[in-house]
């Protein structure tokens, strides 16, 4: 039996949640974990002030319910367990986590899986700009893990993306892949301008019908079925992430980039598509 | 130049000499300006260029009462005793603007923000906000005007227009002056302007680039493949540019052969689709360019103490703008604590605006939040953003009617040496009483 919060509140201040994960309310009480205090804007209060606390906590899984766009850092930093999200889930959803897994029935906002290290994201909407990237500042974006967004993102998807796979169902924005290190990003609706540029390694597999204009630092490579994409599409199909059967079969160019960078990385687009 | 100001009266005895005045509008903040001053009217303005004189001639000190509460005058104190209980009550305030007054106060509204938890954000977060991202992304090659004016034999203006926004620059730094290393002045640089239409910057140029609007990433990667002696397609260069290979090619050969090369670049770059990222690629352009020869480059601010206000904000809490402190620590992200993100969020539940105008210029979602919202304003004329505030302060203008400290666009702190007094307090003895009766609320709470 889960633990289920169900939330209550009706604000427009931003609520933050970091460290409220399943290893920690493993060890509480559900009295203790109502006194957790969490902050809403610049005050710290009770999560019991926010949310209904039920269940049990010991499955090390945790039920959030209710309209949470305006809740932040859900499962940020989280290392083992489940937390179900059913709606929507605001910014930062397993921000720098290193294990477990997360499942947002809605949509997210941006910075989902920001620095995340290991686990697994799954969002089924839409999620916003910056999904798997670095915070600024920072020389990593995700280095390990899974997230896989089944709607449209935003701008800059796994910005210094450093490993892990990062599976968006819908259209992306501009610069995806920006300045990645190496990893995997598959997008399968449209694409905004400018991807890949500056990655030094990695894959990127644009799939959408439209091809997208590449930077004139991109060159032209082999055409064929790389066995790495059946892998990989196998491993999403595994995971509940729907995929159309002609591009398990498809034939795909390559393009080598960004030659401004070290031009290792590449950028693989449906033949049917070029 | 002068350090010392001397207000001399007059042989008629009404007239007051101002010497090395500091002009205030622009981010060259020109510390050169001798200004006559008559009967509180500033009536000569020497070596101000025509938007100096502009703000010098048509300064005026605003008869509104200085202090307004819900549209009705009421005392400084009231005023400062309702902005502080404005403050200290909310849950997620903003403090906002910042960029048009002294680094003095906006020390202490950075420790307004400190007391009250709150998101402390500058107008560069509409303008030079992206170069400021790109810093930290990549680093900034960078010097002061002065080496620019002595070295500089190669000046490249990237989205920018200085012969209508900064129109002394030419003359004082960048093209005109006979420099250390450049006795001959003008014929000893190349002047270069890239934008995307013919500027009356175009006239003073040696070569002007017309690049195809939204095309500026795209121009300036090309420049870095060719740095790096990459073979591009001709027919995709000018078909992404606008602008034919053989002209890039021939800029990087200049930029290549340049003993001291620059480049500065405006709004036309850092608010174009991109945004940080174009500002990114130029900045990563200079430094390969470090690979050949000196390179340098430099943001074209455009208010008066913009810079001061990154450099005020970053030295309180290790960022430039954009900063939270609902935490108790400073937490930086543009686009999550940037003042017209959280208004246009509905998450901001206060704000005070200090020296700026955002119900001018920010989207309809964020005016409606900030008109619903408690706000303070501070603001020497009246504005919209004013006129909705809940407590609005009339405060005197800086450099014109205050003493104080701004940063030149090359991060040099420049003196101010006031005109005239003026009957309304400044901004930062307002910002001091709000700051001292937060403390005390505050303090009040915790016992």
């Amino acid at each position: 039996m889960p633990l289920r919060l169900v939330y209550k509140a009706q604000t427009s201040v931003p609520v933050e949640v970091e460290g409220l994960v399943p290893s920690f309310v493993r060890e509480q009480s559900l009295a203790e974990t109502e006194r957790f205090e969490i902050f809403h804007g610049n005050e710290k209060l009770p999560l019991a002030e926010f949310f209904s606390v039920s269940g049990s906590p010991g499955d090390e899984r945790i039920d959030f319910e209710g309209n949470l766009a305006g809740v932040h850092w859900i499962g940020a930093g989280m290392s083992e367990g489940v937390v179900h999200v059913a709606g929507d889930a605001g910014r930062h959803v397993g921000s720098e986590m290193t294990g477990g897994e997360i499942h947002v029935s809605g949509n997210a906002g941006d910075w989902v899986g920001g620095e995340m290290h290991g686990g697994l994201i799954h969002v089924r909407g839409r999620a916003g700009h910056l999904v798997g990237s670095a915070y600024r500042g920072s020389a990593r974006g995700m280095t390990g893990g899974t997230i896989l967004i089944g709607g449209e993102v935003g701008n800059e998807i796994g910005h210094t993306m450093r490993r892990g796979l990062l599976a968006v169902g819908g259209g992306c924005g501009d610069f995806v892949g920006l300045n990645m290190i190496a990893g995997t990003i598959f997008v399968f609706g449209p694409c905004g301008i400018r991807p890949g540029a500056g990655m030094r390694r990695g894959t990127i597999g644009l799939f959408g019908s439209t091809p997208p204009k590449l930077l004139p630092t991109f060159r032209p490579g082999s055409r064929d079925k790389p066995l790495v994409l059946q892998l990989l599409f196998r491993q999403l199909r595994k995971l509940d992430f729907p995929l159309d059967d002609a591009l398990v079969n498809a034939e795909y160019r390559m393009y080598h980039g960004d030659m401004v960078a070290t031009g290792r990385g590449e950028l693989l687009l449906p033949e049917r598509a070029t | 130049m002068s350090t010392a100001t001397k207000n001399q009266a007059a042989t008629d005895g009404s007239l007051k000499i101002v010497q090395d005045a500091t002009c205030t509008f622009c981010g060259c903040v020109c510390d050169d300006i001798d200004l006559s001053v008559k009967d509180n009217h500033i009536v000569e303005a020497k070596r101000a260029c025509v938007l100096g004189k502009s703000w010098f001639f048509n300064h005026y000190v605003d008869q509104r009462p200085s202090c307004l509460i819900s549209g009705r005058p009421a005392s400084i104190e009231e005023g400062i005793e309702r902005a502080a209980k404005i403050l200290a009550g909310a849950k997620y305030p903003i403090i906002y603007g910042l960029s048009d007054t002294t680094c003095e106060a906006q020390r202490i509204a950075v420790g307004i923000g400190d007391w009250i938890g709150g998101n402390v954000d500058t107008t560069t977060s509409v303008c030079h906000g992206p170069s400021g991202m790109a810093f930290q992304g990549v680093g900034e090659v960078t010097c002061s005007l002065g080496e620019i004016a002595n070295r500089g034999d190669l000046i490249i203006f990237w989205g920018s227009n200085p012969a209508e926004s900064h129109p002394r620059h030419f003359t004082k730094y960048s093209l005109m002056p006979k420099g250390m290393f450049l006795p001959n002045g003008r014929k000893d640089r190349t002047c270069v302007l890239v934008d995307v239409r013919k500027t009356k910057s175009a006239k003073a140029a040696d070569i002007f680039l017309q690049i195809k609007p939204r095309k500026d990433f795209e121009a300036l990667w090309i420049l870095r493949a060719l740095a790096q002696n990459l073979s591009l397609d001709p027919a995709e260069v000018e078909d992404e540019t606008g602008v034919p290979l053989s002209a890039w090619q021939d800029l990087m050969g200049r930029m290549k052969q340049a003993k001291f090369g620059v480049l500065l670049f405006g709004m036309g770059l850092t608010m174009t689709r991109g945004k940080h990222l174009n500002s990114e690629a130029l900045l990563a352009l200079v430094r390969d360019m470090n690979a050949y020869t000196r390179f340098v480059a430099k943001p074209m601010r455009g208010h008066g103490n913009v810079t001061g206000a990154d450099n005020v904000v970053s030295w309180q809490t290790g960022y430039p703008f954009g900063v939270n402190m609902s935490r108790g620590y400073p937490r930086f992200n543009p686009g999550e604590y940037t003042t017209a993100d959280t208004l246009a969020r509905r998450e901001a539940d206060a704000a005070m605006i200090i020296a700026s105008d955002p119900m001018s210029n920010f989207s309809q979602a964020a005016r409606e939040r900030l008109l619903a919202i408690p706000y303070i304003s501070l603001d020497p004329k009246e504005t919209p953003t004013t006129r909705g505030a809940t407590v609005a302060f009339t405060t005197a203008t800086y450099g014109i009617n205050t003493a104080g400290t701004v940063y030149r666009m090359d991060d040099v702190p420049i003196p101010l040496r006031p005109a005239f007094d003026s009957p309304h307090p400044s901004d930062f003895e307002i910002l001091s009483g709000i700051e001292r009766r937060v403390k005390a609320l505050k303090a009040a709470v915790r016992l």
